[in-house]
């Protein structure tokens, strides 16, 4: 709090904010992980080439 | 501490300030290298923690300790133990033979590590502040801005000014969660049988009645 008033308190609100986008993306990641697990049966991320041209 | 002309004059930094820098920068590009090489999904999520530990010191060392509080309990803690429950719960826990050391000598190095550490720890609360690690703690914390009516410190002023300045945005912060958790379930859950599946069914149990079968 040395870097005083609002000014440094809006920064940190504004890391707060990024802060909580970030569940909101694993959330999305995760689910990725599990639908490609259901249809290829791995998570070893070099398995999934099958867009590879 | 910095006083409000210094926050215009840019300041040299000192040289501290700079090694503590460049070893959470190399700590933070190490572990995010590590992410985007690895091939086991769980290497990738420890070295995510690494990279978010780089972070967690270069919050601190902004001095925004509640921020990097917020970052190790929330993303290290939270997010990280959740993915690594996700992986294993996929089924990575393929079995091991623990009697081979993947590294030669990890053990006792283990053991070195081990008692460095805790010899640390004891010198730390032997010299000063057991909780904090401050040398010497004098009175409460005081705040810059503090309202003597109000809490005081960063967490409080900070609480403050998100459900009154930022307001609008915390309450689309919880729209977005919301709408997160929704698409997990899209996502999670199991396809419905599709439409033309069904009618294949009932026309082949029809054909099976005429043909008598």
């Amino acid at each position: 709090m040395s870097l005083a008033g609002a000014w440094y308190l809006g920064l940190a609100a504004i890391v707060f904010f990024v802060l909580v986008v970030a569940p909101a993306e694993v959330v999305v990641g995760l689910g990725i992980v599990v639908t490609n697990f259901r249809r290829r049966s791995t998570t070893v991320a070099d398995d999934l080439n099958s867009l590879r041209g | 501490m910095l006083d409000a002309s210094s926050l215009v004059v840019a300041t040299r930094p000192a040289w501290p300030d700079i090694l503590v820098f460049a070893a959470s920068a190399a700590v933070i590009l190490i572990g995010a290298l590590g992410v985007v090489t690895s091939r086991n999904p769980v290497h990738a999520a420890l070295s995510l923690v690494m990279t978010l530990f780089g972070v967690a010191v270069l919050f601190i060392e902004q001095e925004a300790d509640f921020l990097a509080a917020v970052q190790i309990i929330v993303y290290a803690g939270a997010i990280v133990v959740l993915f690594l429950f996700v992986i294993m719960f996929l089924g990575v826990d393929r079995r091991e033979n623990i009697e081979v050391e993947p590294l030669a000598g990890q053990r006792p190095l283990a053991f070195v590590l081990s008692a460095v550490t805790l010899a640390g720890v004891i010198a730390m609360a032997a010299t000063s502040h057991w909780v904090t690690g401050a040398h010497h703690v004098v009175g409460p914390i005081q705040g810059h801005i503090t309202d003597k009516a109000s809490p005081s410190g960063e967490p409080a002023q900070l609480g403050k000014q998100l459900f009154t300045t930022y307001l609008f945005a915390f309450e689309a912060t919880a729209a977005l969660l919301v709408i997160a958790v929704v698409g997990a379930v899209v996502l999670a859950r199991r396809p419905p049988v599709p439409e033309h599946a069904e009618t294949e069914r009932a026309e082949a149990a029809r054909t099976e009645n005429e043909l008598g079968i």
